[in-house]
């Protein structure tokens, strides 16, 4: 500990090294940051757009090639086979929000409240007469609890089946789904109500299930693929079943190669971090040689030196990693609070983003940050080892 | 068996060959001088006798102990207990005071400093320089950083004190001074003493006088 001490005091010796060790440390901290950031907004992502689908769509969903279906016993009992903990039979249609002279297009679920809110964990109550509608939508109307907003539907009354029908309703509830998509097209209408308007009598078009606890954030989806094969195999073969991503599935897989492809091209500004590195070590070398021969000949060894080189690359490392650690979480507190960093919800899903990293995120980044740094240190340690103690001697005390 | 032994040692750098198939002894406690011009390879004698590199043939035996076939490690081990240099640029590191300069070998090694700084305290006592120990090199005369250098390559009591041109940068009044210092010392702590020099009025001062030219001892 004493001679590392030693050794370190005459390595920081003047204001210069002590500068741009710091400058060194600074960049690789940055440049470790910026892969853990993007590991993490990626990851993110992912988890985010996967809860806030399942907040709002259930974990499977059926639907029939025909369009609506009754929900008999028999396809009850074919979709117990999976043991759901609650099935949810919606109406689902497409109309217009008419408001003031400004209409929005909307998908119109008719849904019985509380099997509903089993199925999705969305918690809603939707009496007759009454809209719920999201929190975008209300926001682009100009909503709030108690205001009239009709909806237009494709189907005509008896009188004129040409022409679409318009019915008033009243805003009974703003709801929030945590997907800016959702939340400007969602609305909720009594089913019955909606079945009575739309003469449908007992039938529906969709079915969600809940197969797994809606309270509880899902780490794994594959107990919702088996559940999804299963019943795959069980109903007829005009049931379409489809898992609540579906929807957004391309995106899904968009993200995962994108955060691979990324993570490999991000290396790159590891390596100039590295390159400052080495820069460092090849700066010291050069600055310190006299001083670095000098206590080679008074007794400390090759190997002494390597150990002090490899535990302050360790050093540099550790830092920069807790650095690094520190900046994301930085940077994730900027994101939610800071407005101009906010994700604009009209380009894209989600309306915020939160950085999610797990132990494998920080064992990846970590660790090849990791290799890189050794590389430095193994460059490092050749030049040390390249030139005998007399010939340095000798130039040094030439020059 | 001598204290030191040199059998038929050759080193080369590169093309240029230094040393010649050199065989020298010398005695535990001896003082000697070691004279010749520039580039006769009397500096580099004395490096393969400190254990500062490998001769490219031949054989160092020091104490009993064979050089030539000791690693870096131990060679450096070798060097830190057994051997005391004394550089013609004193070479005292600049971001150290004095007193961490002397005691620097002792850190490197592991060793216990109480007991080398006492010694130190002692030493800088003799030298007329304890008002240096908490001073940096900066801040002290050229004399006083020779004066340094000297108890620190005695810090660890060595057995050998090698001193390369010790008296290189001073007037021929302290050159004079340093010579009979190092030579008293080296009494003092039973240390064989060997002194590279081109001046012959220093080499004067030491009982054996060893003449190399061209990497051959003729003397």
């Amino acid at each position: 500990m004493k001679s590392y001490l030693s050794i370190l005091k005459i390595v920081l010796h003047g204001r210069s090294a002590g500068n741009i060790l710091l400058a060194t440390i600074l960049s690789f901290t940055f440049s470790i940051a910026v892969i853990l950031c993007t590991f993490g907004l990626m990851d993110g992502f992912d988890h985010l757009l996967k809860s806030g689908l399942r907040h709002s769509s259930g974990d499977i969903l059926i639907t029939n090639r025909r369009g609506f279906f009754t929900y008999s016993t028999d396809l009850k009992k074919q979709v117990e086979v999976v043991a759901p903990l609650a099935i949810a039979p919606v109406i689902q249609t497409e109309a217009f929000a008419l408001r003031e002279e400004v209409s929005k297009g909307v998908l119109v679920r008719g849904i019985e409240g509380d099997n509903f809110s089993a199925a999705t964990g969305l918690v809603l109550e939707v009496k007759p007469g009454e809209i719920v509608i999201g929190q975008e939508l209300a926001a682009q109307l100009k909503l709030s609890v108690g205001d009239p907003l009709a909806l237009t539907f494709s189907k005509g009354n008896d009188a004129g089946e040409s022409l679409p029908m318009i019915q008033l309703f009243h805003v009974g509830g703003i709801t929030e789904h945590g997907i800016y998509q959702k939340d400007l097209r969602f609305v909720y209408l009594n089913r019955s109500e909606l079945a009575e308007l739309m003469g449908l009598g007992n039938k529906v078009n969709l079915l969600i299930l809940a197969t797994e606890k809606t309270n509880i954030p899902l780490e794994s989806l594959e107990p919702i693929n088996l559940d999804q094969k299963a019943l795959r195999n069980e109903l007829d073969s005009e049931f379409i079943v489809r898992p609540f991503w579906n929807e957004y599935d391309f995106l899904i897989e968009a993200v995962k190669v994108e955060k691979f492809s990324i993570s490999l091209i991000l290396q790159l500004i590891v390596v100039v971090a590295v390159f400052n590195i080495i820069a460092f070590v090849i700066y010291i070398m050069e600055k310190k040689a006299q001083d670095f021969f000098f206590l080679r000949a008074v007794g400390l060894s090759l190997k002494s030196l390597n150990h002090f080189w490899f535990s302050s690359v360790l050093i540099i490392w550790s830092v920069s990693c807790v650095g690094a650690h520190l900046l994301s979480l930085l940077f994730n507190w900027c994101l939610q609070h800071v407005s101009f960093l906010q994700i604009p919800g009209e380009i894209y899903v989600l309306s915020s983003l939160n950085i999610k990293l797990d132990t494998m995120a920080y064992v990846t980044v970590y660790g090849v940050s990791l290799l890189w740094i050794l590389l430095a240190a193994f460059i490092g340690y050749l030049r040390l080892k390249k030139r005998p103690i007399i010939q340095g001697l000798r130039q040094e005390f030439s020059s | 068996m001598s204290f030191i032994t040199l059998h038929n040692v050759e080193k080369t750098f590169g093309k240029t060959k230094v040393l010649r198939g050199l065989n020298l002894s010398i005695e535990d406690r001896e003082l000697v001088a070691i004279r010749g011009a520039s580039g006769s390879g009397k500096s580099t004698l004395l490096y393969l006798l400190g254990g500062l590199d490998h001769p490219t043939s031949g054989k160092v035996m020091i104490d009993g102990k064979n050089l030539t076939s000791m690693n870096d490690e131990k060679l450096a081990l070798f060097r830190n207990s057994h051997v005391g240099f004394v550089f013609q640029f004193h070479f005292l590191l600049p971001s150290m005071t004095c007193r961490d300069n002397i005691l620097l070998p002792a850190r490197i090694g592991g060793k216990d400093t109480k007991i080398v700084e006492k010694d130190t305290e002692e030493l800088a006592k003799i030298l007329g320089v304890t008002h240096c120990l908490s001073k940096f090199p900066f801040e002290i005369s050229g004399g006083e950083q020779q004066r340094i250098n000297i108890i620190r390559a005695l810090s660890l009591r060595p057995k050998i004190l090698l001193c390369d041109e010790p008296t290189g940068n001073l007037d021929s009044k302290n050159s004079e001074k340093v010579a009979t210092l190092l030579k008293n010392l080296a009494a003092d702590f039973g240390a064989t003493l060997l002194v590279v020099t081109h001046d012959d009025k220093v080499a004067s001062f030491f009982p054996r006088k060893i003449v190399i030219e061209d990497g051959q001892i003729i003397g």
